[in-house]
């Protein structure tokens, strides 16, 4: 594994993705509409007074007992909206993923590339790392400005609940391990197909269970802890690790370049 | 510098490639010509181990094929059939990104000396998608000898070229040859063939004959000599008869043609008996069959069908 040359495969990459501008912004459009949706969250549940909540016999989780109940309110709204945060990276880097090698099939710039010493790890590797790196830019960035927006919008104890570690293990750790994990998924594909439109398919496809596992979350199937985080992101890890393999595996140099289109 | 033993490839039950023997030596440009579908791209893939044989063997620079396939790459630049470039990419970025892959440490003054040789220095900050047909193979051949490898396969270099860089890239090849690459070149073009390749090897499917131009073209029908004279006379075509003996003689408005191996012992003496006979002599010539009969001859005439490469 030489870095110099995965380094190569990164920076070409990364040119050509900065140069297609559709495609950058295309990737920007569902984080920004995040945002949106934790702010807008945050507006909906603003009118509600302790009082009616209160009647309503609201009454707020042991965790957050003590805490006035419209901010106890406004936390688990954003409990709810740093899930999606988290998952949606998830879905960024698929665009890039899937194009990566039946992409350069398509332009016939694969078989001058697979000629020089470049191994099938580094190609990997390196085209990984270039969709998923702005996937993963763009996910910080995301929860940079939600957290930013329930600073200015809520009071420091909900903020602070935001960060907390679950949240910052999450967002740090399981998001971009995650967003690893259907990047690579999106690559075996993009390695197997015989064309960008069917590798764009399958790979948004394939990326299904990974976002419902999350709804699953979400429908309160599994209790989120921190420890639960945790292990999630140390499992993730184990799958990461797992489909790299599979998908140096999945890349025949010389099938891809024979394969009829 | 490149050795194939009983090479093939088959794609399914059929045979691109099949009991395929070469050898090229450093300093030597070795042509591939042969129709389409003949199988030159199949035999360069498999030689720049992009695709592996399904039978023989085969060593470049000293590895073998299949077993140390990361160092024939390594010795390996390949012009591919389809240039292949990153169109987002600048004409330098192309180069410098296969550099880097190649690890190459000097890289700017590399990529300054092949475009500056290709006449693509002045553009080298224009994207590759906005460059010509042959802008593109130009720049795909400086992508191919970025890392001056020792050996040098060509399919086809100057197919897209207009016929003053055509001849930029032979003048190119031929410098290569000199400075003792091995080189294998694909072409459909008989005079380049002849031009450039110490050996010409016709191949369709597996290589039908290989030898330099002049003994492919000596060995199909042998050279003829032609003897012109401005009237033809009993007493001359008897002059002529009576000198090549039994050799075969045609005999067109005037012109004798004859076929013999010698052609520069039969000459004198015709002269002398058609002079003697009162004969005009106008010119004695030599013909050689060209290049394109020895090659219609061994491929025929008519391309093999093939529906896929139609496409
Ligand atoms: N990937 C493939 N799958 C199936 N058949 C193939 C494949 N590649 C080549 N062939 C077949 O192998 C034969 C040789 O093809 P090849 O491309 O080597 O010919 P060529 O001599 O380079 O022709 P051309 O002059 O048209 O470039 C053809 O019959 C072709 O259809
Ligand atoms: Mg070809």
């Amino acid at each position: 594994m030489s870095w110099r040359r995965v380094r190569a495969i990164m920076a070409r990459e990364g040119l050509e993705i900065r140069r297609n501008r559709m495609v950058l912004l295309s990737m920007s459009l569902l984080p920004l509409l995040m945002v949106g949706v934790v702010i807008g969250s945050l507006l909906t549940i603003a009118g509600l007074v302790p009082a009616d909540l209160a009647k309503q016999g609201f009454v707020p989780p042991p965790g957050l007992a003590g805490m006035n109940l419209q901010a106890a309110v406004q936390v688990l709204v954003n409990d709810q909206n740093m899930l999606y945060l988290i998952l949606t990276p998830t879905l960024l880097p698929i665009v890039i993923g899937a194009y990566s090698i039946i992409g350069e099939k398509e332009t016939r710039s694969l078989e001058p590339l697979l000629a020089t010493p470049v191994t099938t790890g580094e190609i990997v590797l390196g085209k990984t790392l270039a969709a998923l790196i702005p996937a993963v830019l763009l996910g910080l960035l995301q929860f940079a400005l939600a957290i930013a927006a329930i600073g200015a919008m809520t009071s420091a104890p909900v903020l602070a609940q935001a960060v907390r570690p679950l949240w910052v293990v999450g967002v740090f750790v399981a998001m971009p391990l995650l967003a690893g994990l259907s990047t690579l998924l999106a690559v075996v594909v993009s390695a197997r197909v015989n064309d960008v439109r069917t590798a764009q398919a399958i790979s948004s496809l394939v990326v299904l269970p990974i976002v419902g596992s999350g709804v699953a979350v979400l429908v309160g199937q599994i209790y989120l802890t921190t420890s639960v985080m945790v292990a999630a992101s140390g499992a993730l890890l184990v799958l990461d690790a797992l489909v790299g393999w599979l998908a140096v595996r999945a890349f025949g140099r010389e099938s891809i370049l024979s394969r009829l289109g | 510098m490149i050795r194939a033993e009983n090479l093939g490839k088959r794609f399914g039950d059929r045979a691109a490639v099949e009991a395929l023997d070469l050898e090229v030596a450093p300093g030597e440009v070795f042509g591939l010509l042969g129709p389409n579908g003949a199988g030159k791209t199949t035999t360069v893939r498999m030689l720049t181990s992009l695709i592996a044989p399904t039978a023989g063997r085969a060593w470049v620079n000293g590895h073998a094929i299949g077993a140390d396939d990361a160092a024939v790459r390594r010795s390996v630049g390949v012009l591919t059939e389809v240039p292949g470039l990153y169109a987002r990419l600048t004409a330098a970025e192309n180069l410098r990104f296969f550099g880097r892959l190649h690890s190459l440490d000097d890289l700017d003054a590399r990529i300054r000396r092949f475009l500056t040789l290709l006449g693509l220095w002045e553009r080298r900050d224009d994207r590759a998608g906005s460059f010509s047909k042959g802008m593109r193979q130009k720049l795909a051949i400086a992508r191919t000898l970025l890392h001056d490898p020792p050996v040098v396969f060509l399919d086809e270099p100057t197919a897209a070229l207009d016929p003053s860089a055509a001849r930029v890239v032979r003048d190119f090849i031929a410098g290569l040859r000199d400075a003792g690459r091995a080189i294998v070149l694909c072409t459909h073009n008989l005079d380049e063939a002849q031009r450039l390749c110490n050996r010409i090897a016709i191949m369709q499917r597996t290589i039908l004959k290989v030898g330099t131009a002049e003994t492919l073209r000596a060995e199909l029908a042998g050279d003829q000599l032609v003897v012109t004279i401005r009237e033809v006379t009993p007493a001359a075509r008897a002059a002529v008869v009576g000198g090549v003996g039994d050799a075969a003689l045609t005999e067109v408005d005037g012109r004798f043609a004859i076929a013999t191996a010698a052609p520069d012992a039969l000459a004198p003496g015709l002269v002398r008996a058609l002079v003697a006979a009162g004969a005009d002599v106008l010119r004695v010539e030599v013909e050689r069959p060209s290049l394109e009969a020895v090659y219609l001859d061994l491929v025929g005439e008519a391309a093999p069908a093939d529906a896929e490469d139609a496409l």
